[in-house]
């Protein structure tokens, strides 16, 4: 976990140049940062990602995700997942956070990282 | 409970002071949950806190008073919460709080440990233009984790004056209500105006626009919101704030204004208006923490984190998570039970005789006074019994598996089987709680999000045997029928319960959110906020249920002693004997458990005994083995207990308590006709 952290971190300082391109530029595409965005529901455990896109409608959330940071342009690394298809567990910064499935799979990510 | 008046305040007005004079300086807490604000709160106040209800909502908002030098202070404490979007109820309450009741200094209590994501909370309270005061607490985890914060570094960079607070053990306090009469004194004399962060130029410039726009509509925000905060919220699409403005039916310039300005932001970063916004916090936010935060080395892996790993990793988690129910069961079944016996005892040796006297020295001893006994002494001696080995005790524990944090760990686990039944994770403790008592389990349910999640994990609750249930289910089942009729009713409840929810998530409207939940390295609770928690409870429930369980004994009780009772037969008997191949009399009881479900069965013996005479001493007398099935597979799922109906009626409102009562007792005689139908053929 704490590598996946450190990892977390690197990346972080790695890809903060782009991050702010997009945020002042135009509209983040997949195809501008030439990785596939995958629902954050299928990403492996100890995976640092970017968030891209998050598609939950208000009507289905339980608070609003953008006050906990999860937005895009933001870090998180999946941390681990309950068994048969449970929620997800999540690291923003200092504050860990489940999700659910139907949750997650409305948040569109980037892996970062091997 | 005594509410406060404010229940019915109309909606601009502050709290009401609770013994009518108005306080010098009212305080609203703020803070994300689980940042110890609770706790702060029993340390400014005292044991004298009122709950008060934002009007129109279940959300509480506790009150309580101080006295700080000479000065009269009102303390509310506010729902915890991340943001002031109004996404939930409990955000959208606080935010009305603060904007419509306006206090004289909001204090942001802070978690010191997670600086980044408190002061996104504190940015925004900063826009509406509160005098305000940042409590940074959980200071003693920061440094046990190896952390430094500069406040003076964080007082320049917000402009707020900032205390270090260890508000579980009262440090920090004092320095802190000093801080407050000092901001409001300088509110008052017009200065110390709070100067909140700047988003980026070209949000600025939209935000601008906007406040230009809502200049002249001044009287149309939320009272005293500038109109930067005013603009803020409208190109959030806070519904509120568009809402006063769609009814500006004069002028549709604001509304057009909002729209082109939040549409240019869209255009130039490819997200919402909101996001954006929220970004840029996430931008302030997390430079001032870089710059306030030190680490000193590395932070070594805590104990608690390590304990906290446990819980929430499958492997372990699972069988630690089902320790933990068991005890929760155990200590609700066995020991709510033997605490129950015990003060019904002590009931019966102190209090009833001495009612009882009272009752006959003044009425003599006809049928008023053995009426006015069913409920002073019966019903009362009900309420004790509930309360006191089930709800108190209930409370306890929840508070502890709540405030420490393990709560949201088993949430975490059991979110996916929840799910299924429109729930989230966190049911998962009323519904294990419901087979003690239905009355905590119902309470209980507070811990989750919406008011559809309520309404279905209350019903559920319902359905589940509690322990007096589970007393005629034993008592009459399993001693005359046999040990497997009696594990039936149990398998056939748990399948009723998984087919309601089922049922019930896809009939009510709207979708249950998904679980977004916050998960918290284990605390040790303050022994303080758990006890005046669960005192603050209690002293709820009695209020609540209390009135409701003495009418209601007082109705059964001039029907028994009457004899009135014997009419209700006639129209019972298609039913009860019809459909359900019971003896009236059994169907009589029915109505008479409502008071205590546990009463059926003693009922059932002494109303038999009346009707069959000195014969029918025993169940298995005029009962067949079958008849005493169905007889307690009705009572187990027939309309809840009175004391039930009350906490049902105070949580959901009476339309819903009602509504649940009708839905068992349909269910109930459903299943019950077809259970008798079903033997009968075998």
């Amino acid at each position: 976990m704490r590598l996946a952290a450190e990892g977390m971190n690197g990346e972080a300082r790695g890809n903060s140049h782009s991050g702010l391109r997009e945020q002042e530029g135009t509209a983040p595409s997949p195809a501008a940062s030439g990785r596939a965005l995958v629902p954050l529901s299928q990403v492996p455990n100890g995976r640092p990602v970017m968030v891209r896109r998050v598609a939950v409608p208000a009507a289905e959330r339980a608070c609003n995700l953008e006050a906990l940071g999860i937005l895009p342009g933001r870090f998180l690394v999946v941390e681990r997942c309950a068994p048969f298809g449970g929620a997800v567990m999540v690291r923003v910064g200092d504050a860990r956070y489940a999700l659910g499935r139907t949750v997650c799979e409305q948040i569109l990510v980037e892996a970062l990282g091997a | 409970m005594r509410l406060l008046s404010c229940h019915l305040c109309p909606l601009k007005q502050a709290p009401c002071a609770p013994k009518g004079a108005q306080p010098d300086l009212r305080v609203a807490l703020l803070g994300n949950p689980n940042v110890g604000k609770s706790s702060l709160f029993h340390r400014l106040t005292g044991i004298g806190v009122e709950v008060a209800n934002y009007p129109g909502t279940t959300v509480e908002i506790q009150v309580g008073e101080t006295r700080y030098r000479d000065l009269r202070v009102q303390v509310w404490d506010l729902p915890g919460c991340y943001s002031l979007d109004p996404a939930s109820e409990d955000q959208a309450a606080a935010r009305r709080a603060l904007l419509e009741w306006r206090p004289d200094v909001a204090v942001a209590v802070v978690d010191a440990t997670n600086l980044e994501r408190n002061l996104y909370l504190v940015l925004q309270l900063q826009e509406l233009g509160l005098p305000g005061v940042m409590a940074l607490n959980l200071m003693d985890e920061v440094e046990r984790r190896g952390l430094e914060v500069s406040t003076a570094e964080l007082e320049r960079r917000l402009g707020v004056p900032v205390v270090p607070t260890v508000a579980r053990l009262g440090l920090g306090v004092d320095e802190l209500m000093e801080q407050v009469v000092r901001v409001h004194h300088l509110a008052a004399a017009g200065e110390g105006r709070v100067q909140p962060a700047a988003f980026t130029l070209h949000v600025e410039q939209a935000i601008a626009k906007v406040a230009e726009a809502l200049a002249p509509h001044a009287a149309t925000l939320p009272q005293g919101l500038a109109a930067r905060g005013g603009a803020i919220l409208a190109l959030e699409g806070d519904s509120d704030l568009t809402a006063r403005l769609r009814a500006l039916e004069d002028d549709r310039r604001p509304l057009r204004v909002v729209a082109r300005a939040a549409a240019a932001i869209e255009k130039a970063h490819g997200l919402s208006a909101a996001q954006v916004l929220a970004r840029e916090r996430y931008g302030v936010a997390g430079s001032v923490a870089g710059a306030v935060l030190h680490r000193n080395g590395s932070s070594a892996i805590s104990r608690a984190e390590r304990i906290w790993r446990l819980t929430a990793e499958p492997a372990t988690g699972f069988p630690l998570l089902l320790a933990v129910l068991a005890g929760l069961f155990g200590v609700l079944f066995y020991g709510g039970d033997r605490l129950a016996t015990l003060l019904d005892a002590a009931w019966l040796a102190g209090p009833s005789p001495a009612i009882a006297g009272a009752l006959q020295w003044a009425f003599g001893a006809g049928a008023l006074s053995r009426t006015l006994a069913w409920g002073f002494d019966a019903g009362l001696n009900a309420v004790v019994s509930v309360g006191i080995p089930y709800v108190l005790v209930f409370y306890f524990l929840l508070a502890l598996v709540e405030d420490s944090g393990y709560l949201n760990s088993a949430a975490f686990l059991t979110d996916v089987f929840l799910h299924k039944v429109g729930l989230h994770g966190r049911a998962v403790i009323p519904l294990v709680a419901a087979g003690g008592c239905t009355v905590p389990a119902v309470l209980g349910t507070r811990a989750l999000g919406t008011r559809r999640e309520r309404l279905i994990a209350s019903t559920l609750a319902c359905l589940v045997p509690c322990s007096a249930r589970t007393a005629v289910i034993a008592g009459a089942v399993a001693l005359f029928v046999g040990w497997a009729a009696a594990l039936g009713i149990y398998a056939l409840a748990a399948v009723l319960i998984l087919a309601a929810g089922w049922w019930l998530n896809r009939m009510l409207p709207g979708t249950s959110p998904g679980l977004v939940m916050e998960l918290f390295p284990l605390r040790w609770p303050s022994a303080r906020t758990v006890l005046f928690q669960t005192w603050l409870r209690f002293r709820e429930f009695l209020w609540v249920a209390g009135p409701i369980v003495l009418a209601g004994s007082l109705v059964l009780g001039a029907l028994y002693e009457t004899g009135a009772v014997w009419a209700l037969a006639a129209p019972l008997r298609p039913v009860v004997e019809g459909w359900l191949g019971l003896p009236a009399v059994a169907g009589l009881t029915l109505v008479f458990a409502v008071l205590r479900k546990e009463l059926a069965l003693q009922l059932l013996v002494a109303l038999a005994a009346m009707q069959y005479g000195a014969g029918a001493a025993g169940l298995s007398s005029f009962m067949t083995g079958d008849q005493i099935f169905v007889y307690a597979l009705v009572n187990t799922l027939y309309m809840p207990c009175a004391a039930t109906l009350a906490v049902l009626g105070r949580e959901l409102g009476w339309r819903a308590a009602l509504a649940i009562g009708a839905f068992n007792t349909l269910l109930a005689l459903a299943v019950g006709g077809a259970a008798h139908h079903l033997l009968r053929l075998v």
